[in-house]
């Protein structure tokens, strides 16, 4: 099962791999530093620029990115107390006031370790738990496969929290941009109002680039804000090398807060943020002086910094087995992948084994190389990324926005589509509806409706089919309860409330 | 493993964060963030290191941002956003419904269903406004949708007007243009470092996409 694992090696260890890799790690840590951009608006303006290279090239760019953002995001967290990403708000809670006695620096390089040995978990969980579960995926027939796109849907929309009424509407509405296009089994043109140019349906590039990128860009823009970058000019740092021992000491968080984020990772719908809640609460109660949490206690990033990044290469687990993303950052990469022509799931494994292994290496490099390129060379340096301005920065975005867009297939009416996904994107984030399910109905609607088809032809017309088998009796209920599970818990909570009040 | 992560406590703080909480205050000597009085576009308030650390969904929907405030008291309902997004939903999705008719039935399947759903949720969010509405007689906090809505009309039409330029003036004239501008108009006011930022980005995109890879992009006015 593990033998392609080790035949992807060699082909990872090329120059041009690790060249990328480290460029994607260099360029994560950049972008994660910046407040208001993430590692999917990155991927994402990335992607398009990947067109002509090596898959398994463009795909270390991103895993490398993904790992430098995530451990990126805790720069601005540390030193400015505001997150880079969503995932480093647990971050500053104990590095800024760290920053703020001079130790932002020891501050920094414990949560480049952290992030590394984090990401360094994740990896390993990913190389041993894909195979083996996409094995047992292979095994699904059509029935199944569309009850497997129906849950993770739903598992998005439902686990993702918030508002579930307006979860739910961003889902079908990225289901219903899948089906624009011609239909290919009656050759009928739906929704194409004339332009041959929709076809062959809306290229997934687009709709990330319009609803992950052009926002953040037009946010950059749109707050005057100028950062007080004091904090980054007395880190105070001395060598990683001569600082990791003196972190041993947190080993048993390192552990603990690896396995949280693993575990939170496989989850459809969680991701880094929770992850890093949840580590740090369990860190800091098991400490034996919770008292000093919040007032500069280390293993508080230590804690934070490990499960955001454990979050990063279990969140492909489903995503590279089933084809369901957990998060948006994995429904960016199986964005890469499918532009690639690589179509995510089982299959993948079967067909491809030399590129998905690949990924995976490249994921464990990312996390290792995050300790040499982030904390040993340039923790100082890229502290400095915050001083860019960030008009400059939002109208150079723009133009690569352009760039990345138009190349996709060298014409303009996908930058007008961009632009209008951007605008949608806009106001849906103002209007706080959650995006990634947008994604995930982009990249599950065609696949639902292909499966759902396929059984019924196989079914004769027969409804019955899509529950016949144990496998799909089993998916159905998972659904089920991922459905109904917050209105049972909200039912037992306020059944629990009501004795306490009385 | 499930019940450590669903414990009570996490359940907490989970909801504490949600609600602004941060373990403790930091000090209120330093300065996390101050705004920019030089420009007048938008003078955004500072805040003070005594604000509570940014919530997960808030860091979520964007994170970095910390200066979305929710605007106070009594809007009419007509302009409450979450009324309009749930009309527009329902209007768009009935309009489009209209179209399925022609459609063999197995390629309206998901379409008709996907639309009725949307139908359905769009009128759930204008009940659920209006409720509310109701409950507060008319006063309740909506979501704000601008920070600056000047500001967002400037970028917005300073991005159709670049996307216009490239269509006809070709990509490198217009972008050569677009950054120094933009960046001008929207706060960066050092002319050297435009000017450099300008050649060094404009000058790299040229060598990677003209010499190293061969990729065309729309082609220059004076060169058509």
């Amino acid at each position: 099962m593990y033998e392609n694992l080790i035949n992807a090696l060699p082909a990872v260890l090329s120059l041009g791999n690790l060249l990328a890799v480290v460029i994607g790690v260099i360029a994560g840590i950049c972008v994660g530093a910046l407040p208001g951009l993430s590692a999917t608006m990155a991927i994402s303006v990335l992607i398009p620029f990947t067109f002509g290279m090596d898959p398994l090239v463009a795909l270390g760019m991103m895993a490398g990115i993904y790992n430098g953002a995530m451990y990126g995001g805790s720069i601005p967290a540390v030193l400015l107390r505001i997150p880079g990403t969503p995932a480093a708000v647990a971050t500053s809670f104990d590095g800024y006031p760290m920053a703020q006695q001079g130790r932002g620096g020891y501050a920094l390089q414990v949560a480049v370790v952290s992030s590394s040995l984090g990401g360094i978990a994740s990896a390993l969980v990913l190389m041993l738990l894909a195979p083996p579960l996409a094995k047992v995926t292979l095994l699904f027939g059509p029935s199944e496969i569309f009850w497997v796109a129906v849950f993770g849907m739903s598992a998005i929309v439902f686990l993702l929290g918030g508002d579930v009424i307006k979860g739910l509407i961003s889902a079908a509405f990225g289901v219903f941009i899948s089906l624009i296009g011609i239909d290919t089994i009656t050759g009928y043109d739906r929704y194409t109002f004339g332009h041959l140019e929709l076809l062959d349906g809306i290229n997934i590039v687009v709709l990330l680039v319009g609803l992950y990128a052009l926002p953040p860009a037009v946010a950059l823009l749109e707050e005057v804000r100028d950062l007080d970058t004091a904090n980054t000019g007395r880190l105070n740092t001395t060598s990683i090398w001569q600082a990791i021992p003196g972190m041993l000491k947190y080993w048993k968080t390192w552990i603990r807060s690896s396995v949280i984020g693993v575990f939170v990772g496989i989850l459809p719908g969680a991701g880094g943020s929770m992850a890093a809640f949840l580590s740090y609460n369990e860190a800091r109660r098991a400490s034996k002086n919770p008292q000093d949490w919040g007032k500069g206690e280390p293993e508080g990033v230590a804690a934070s910094e490990t499960s955001n990044n454990a979050d990063t290469a279990a969140a492909l687990i489903p995503a590279l087995t089933l084809g369901i993303p957990g998060t948006a950052v994995a429904a960016v990469m199986l964005g890469g992948l499918l532009i690639h022509g690589l179509q995510p799931g089982p299959m993948l494994f079967r067909d491809n084994p030399d590129i998905v292994f690949g990924f995976m290496w490249q994921f464990l490099f990312a996390a290792i190389l995050l300790i040499a390129l982030g904390g040993a060379l340039a923790t100082n340096s890229f502290a400095q990324v915050l001083r860019l301005p960030r008009p400059l920065l939002g109208a150079i975005i723009l133009a690569l926005i352009f760039i990345g867009v138009y190349s996709i297939n060298g014409r303009m009416f996908d930058v007008y589509l961009m632009m209008g996904f951007g605008l949608i994107g806009y106001f849906m984030d103002k209007l706080k509806f959650p995006l990634p399910p947008v994604v995930l109905g982009l990249i599950l609607g065609g696949f639902a409706e292909q499966n759902l088809r396929l059984a019924l032809r196989i079914g004769g017309g027969d409804w019955s089919i899509l529950a016949s088998s144990v496998a799909s009796k089993i998916i159905i209920a998972m659904i089920l309860i991922v459905v109904f599970m917050p209105l049972i818990s909200r039912g037992i909570r306020r059944l629990k409330a009501r004795p306490d009040a009385g | 493993m499930t019940g450590l992560l669903l414990t009570p406590e996490n359940r907490i703080a989970i909801k504490l964060a949600s609600a602004g909480w941060a373990p403790s205050p930091c000090p209120q000597t330093g300065k996390a963030m101050k705004s920019k009085p030089t420009n007048t576009m938008t003078d955004q308030p500072r805040i003070p290191d005594t604000q509570p650390s940014p919530s997960i969904e808030d860091a979520t929907s964007n994170p970095g941002s910390q200066t979305m405030s929710t605007a106070p008291a009594k809007r009419s309902r007509r302009f409450d956003p979450d009324l309009i997004a749930g009309t527009v939903v329902t209007l768009g999705a009935g309009a489009l419904l209209l179209r399925t008719s022609a459609m063999p039935p197995m390629t309206a399947l998901l379409p008709v269903t996907m639309l009725l759903v949307l139908m359905v949720l769009g009128a759930l969010l204008i009940i659920r406004c209006l409720v509310r509405l109701k409950r507060d007689n008319g006063v309740h906090e909506p979501l704000q949708v601008f920070t600056n809505i000047r500001r967002f009309l400037g970028i917005a039409a300073a991005i159709v007007v670049y996307v216009a330029c490239v269509a006809n003036l070709g990509f490198y004239t217009s972008t050569a243009v677009m950054i120094p501008i933009v960046a001008w108009c929207f706060g960066y006011r050092n002319v050297r470092g435009l000017l450099l930022a300008d050649v060094i980005f404009t000058g790299s995109i040229a060598i990677i996409f003209v010499l190293l890879m061969g990729q065309e992009l729309p082609t220059e006015f004076f060169l058509r």
